[in-house]
């Protein structure tokens, strides 16, 4: 089992800024990812890369086991931010569209039969279709391809909660009819816990963490304590990820390394939610606790 | 990918040959009374001996004294001491200017043609990228299975296709239409006259459409690309049609005939069609910087060649900043 | 059929709580040995979960025993639940009810009947499960 998608120091810089920062990471066939970041972290940037909209500065990136490019991408389902489309389209002429540029891999029969499963009009233009609908057609147009990577930018960034449903609900039964590798960006995490299993954190165009979400939740605890004056050394914990303080009390976000039996600590579970928030807190938190130094 | 340019384009191209259908009703409607006073007044027998001679005799002026009489005065003046090919017949010159004096204004419509490259620039050219980029549904048609330089040079190629068809069929109907009023003008190398007819036009379209698409592709966006399109064309139209046409070919000097040697007024003709560059007299008759009329062709020919070079080192430009661009 | 749903605030994982529903239908007799369970596909896409989250409860079920798979059929239920009969469970229901309905003629605001219910409940029950 290659992986779908590899980088290599993966390194996008723009005049003044850094999109990408040395990025190095795989990530494993068939499996549903959520990417995780603020904006401006570098998200898309990244998704440019693995689909050729964006070439790297420095470093490599490759898809199903071979260079992006032209040939990969008819292996590659992409829909990029705001789920473009031609807007005088209908539906029906863009799955024709998807035949004539993508060559015999393309299921235009397979398409049809989902948007009218989805209940989407295929003779309607795309301007006239809502929000909802808009993204169906522009999932269904990815999927058509059959593809064995797909890569979603923001899909459910514009989208009411129950369109966001129905997008899911369409996506998890793509995934579980066929195998594929699926990496969904979003800047909120809520939306993807139950759909993914995997979790990557961007930040600052750098990899944070990434991981099997059960993995990541079995093996990160929150600990609420008393303020201290230095780094705590808590049995049990193998990497204080970030910390953050109350007025009495401050919060841990920690790796194990065992069993964490210390009673002077909370323990808690953690949710991908605050594995993110950990992870995209300051990267230094033994500052924070410097100040409780300067302040006792 | 054929299909998908047809499809995005096919309201243009519909709009644009009911506009040729439009026009060719009009031109028919209005050109057959043209034709037919040309016709009537046996001008095309007559024109194409009388454009060669550059002198004529001057029929308004009564015999040894210029200006007056009429054309009615038939007597033909002694001019066997003139070489025949150096005076055209002056009955037909006068006809002639008398037609080209009724319809001189059919010229206005030929400046539509002037402005109609601009006009295919601006809406064929400048939306072709700019419109998906500005839209971003290049994110979408640049990760289907097509490579960028494939979408571009099929598009750019197909609509070039086009519209030269296009205005093959228009600049053939208005050339019909218009032929009658410049051979009677005898300026057929002069500004606007050498533009709007012959073959200049096909290179004027083709720049003014690879123009557009790579201001479109360069600026990303519609308006200033429409905007760059209409300024580089008039600059570069201007400058070349200003500074460089004088330039194809060395002038020729002509001198005119002792024209007070003949018994009766003649004058310069001006239905000779040469491009007067400069004139200056030398007693009693003319000396002319001229590019003869036979030169004509060459020079449509050259112009034309400059646009399409231009053209092409746009289109290069085009596929560069296109397969370099990033988000 | 059953149908799932899968509770996002609770704390146990998510194929657990698929898997302790199916428990619980077969206690209950919602589900028999013979009965197909949804596939895989449509319980992804009606729950909105990850079909690999499906994929291991059905697993786990098969560990334990209570259902198989058939390749090209579906999951199919083999084993019941040995658990009370259904009029039993009425029993049991309707001795609850007026429970209540003593504990609301002695004047408890329902907080409290929860403070009480939970409170004996839970102490029993978890030195039952840790015994």
């Amino acid at each position: 089992m290659s992986p779908a998608l590899v980088a290599d120091r993966l390194t996008k810089r723009y005049r003044r800024t850094v999109a990408l920062d040395r990025c190095s990471f795989a990530i494993p066939e068939r499996t549903i990812v959520a990417l995780v970041g603020p904006n401006g972290a570098g998200k898309s940037t990244l998704l440019g890369c693995a689909t050729g909209l964006v070439r790297p500065t420095e470093g490599t990136v490759s898809v199903l086991g071979a260079p992006v490019g032209d040939r990969a991408l008819p292996r590659v389902g992409f829909v990029a931010q705001d789920a473009p489309l031609y807007r005088n389209f209908t539906a029906d002429e863009l799955l024709t569209m998807g035949a004539k540029l993508n060559g015999d891999e393309f299921d235009g029969a397979f398409g049809r039969a989902r948007l009218e499963e989805v209940g989407i009009p295929l003779d309607r233009r795309v301007d006239r279709l809502s929000g909802g609908q808009h993204a169906q057609v522009a999932l269904c147009l990815a999927l058509a391809k059959r593809p064995e990577l797909l890569l979603l930018d923001e899909p459910l960034a514009s989208l009411d909660p129950l369109a966001r449903r129905e997008f899911l609900s369409a996506l998890m039964d793509a995934a579980a009819e066929r195998p594929m590798t699926v990496i969904l960006s979003s800047h909120l995490v809520a939306d993807l816990e139950r759909v993914c299993d995997q979790l990557m954190v961007l930040r600052s165009g750098q990899v944070k963490v990434l991981g099997a979400t059960d993995d990541l939740q079995a093996t990160h605890k929150l600990l609420v304590g008393p303020p201290q004056r230095r780094r705590p050394r808590i049995a049990g914990v193998g990497q204080i990820v970030s910390a953050s303080k109350a007025e009495r009390q401050i919060q841990l976000l920690v790796r194990t390394s065992g069993d964490i039996v210390d009673p002077a600590w909370d323990q808690f579970d953690v949710s991908l939610e605050d594995i993110v928030l950990g992870y995209l807190a300051a990267d230094r938190p033994i500052e924070l606790l410097d100040l409780e130094e300067a302040d006792a | 990918m054929t299909w998908l340019v047809w499809r995005q384009h096919r309201q243009q191209l519909l709009f644009a040959l009911a506009a040729l259908v439009a026009l060719a009703a009009f031109f028919v409607g209005t050109g057959r009374p043209i034709h037919d006073r040309f016709e009537r007044a046996g001008l095309p027998d007559c024109l194409p001996e009388a454009m060669q001679a550059p002198v004529v005799v001057d029929l308004g002026a009564a015999p040894g004294s210029p200006g007056q009489g009429g054309v009615d005065d038939a007597s033909e003046p002694d001019t066997s001491e003139l070489d025949g090919a150096m005076l055209a017949n002056g009955r037909c010159v006068q006809e002639a200017r008398e037609f080209f004096g009724d319809y001189q204004n059919v010229i206005f419509a030929g400046l539509l043609l002037l402005v109609l490259p601009m006009l295919a620039g601006m809406f064929w050219g400048a939306p072709l990228v700019a419109r998906e980029l500005e839209d971003g549904t290049y994110r979408l048609v640049w990760t289907q299975g097509v490579s960028r330089m494939r979408w571009a040079t099929t598009k750019i190629g197909l609509v070039s296709l086009a519209v030269l068809v296009i205005t093959a069929i228009y600049a053939g109907m208005l050339t019909w239409w218009i032929t009658p009023v410049i051979q009677t003008s005898g300026q057929r190398f002069a500004y606007i006259f050498f533009d709007i007819h012959g073959i200049v036009v096909f290179g004027y379209v083709l720049f003014a459409l690879v123009l557009g698409v790579f201001a479109g592709a360069v600026t990303g966006r519609l308006l200033p690309a429409m905007a760059t399109t209409v300024v580089g064309f008039l600059g570069v139209r201007l400058v070349v049609m200003l500074a460089a046409r004088n330039h194809y070919r060395p002038t020729e000097t002509r001198s005119l005939p002792d024209l007070a040697a003949i018994g009766h007024p003649t004058m310069r003709n001006d239905l000779n069609g040469d491009w007067i560059v400069a004139t200056h007299a030398r007693a009693g008759t003319e000396v002319l910087t001229v590019h003869p009329i036979g030169q004509f062709w060459a020079f449509q020919a050259i112009e034309t060649a400059i646009f399409i070079a231009l053209a092409i080192a746009l289109l290069a430009g085009t596929m560069y900043w296109i397969r370099r661009r990033v988000d | 059929m059953i149908g799932f749903h899968v509770s996002a605030s609770s704390a146990v994982p998510t194929y657990m709580q698929l898997v302790e529903q199916v428990r619980r239908a077969l206690r209950l007799g919602r589900l028999e040995p013979g009965d197909r369970l949804p596939t895989v596909r449509e319980v992804a896409a009606a729950v909105t979960i990850n079909p690999n989250t499906v994929l291991k409860a059905y697993r786990e079920l098969e560990h334990e025993g209570l259902v198989e798979g058939r390749p090209g059929q579906g999951t199919f239920v083999v084993r019941s639940l040995s658990g009370p009969s259904p009029q039993t469970l009425d029993k049991l229901r309707t001795s609850l009810e007026s429970w209540v309905d003593q504990a609301r003629a002695a004047g408890l605001e329902p907080v409290h009947i929860r403070a009480v219910v939970d409170g004996t409940i839970g102490s029993l029950l978890d030195a039952e499960e840790s015994a």
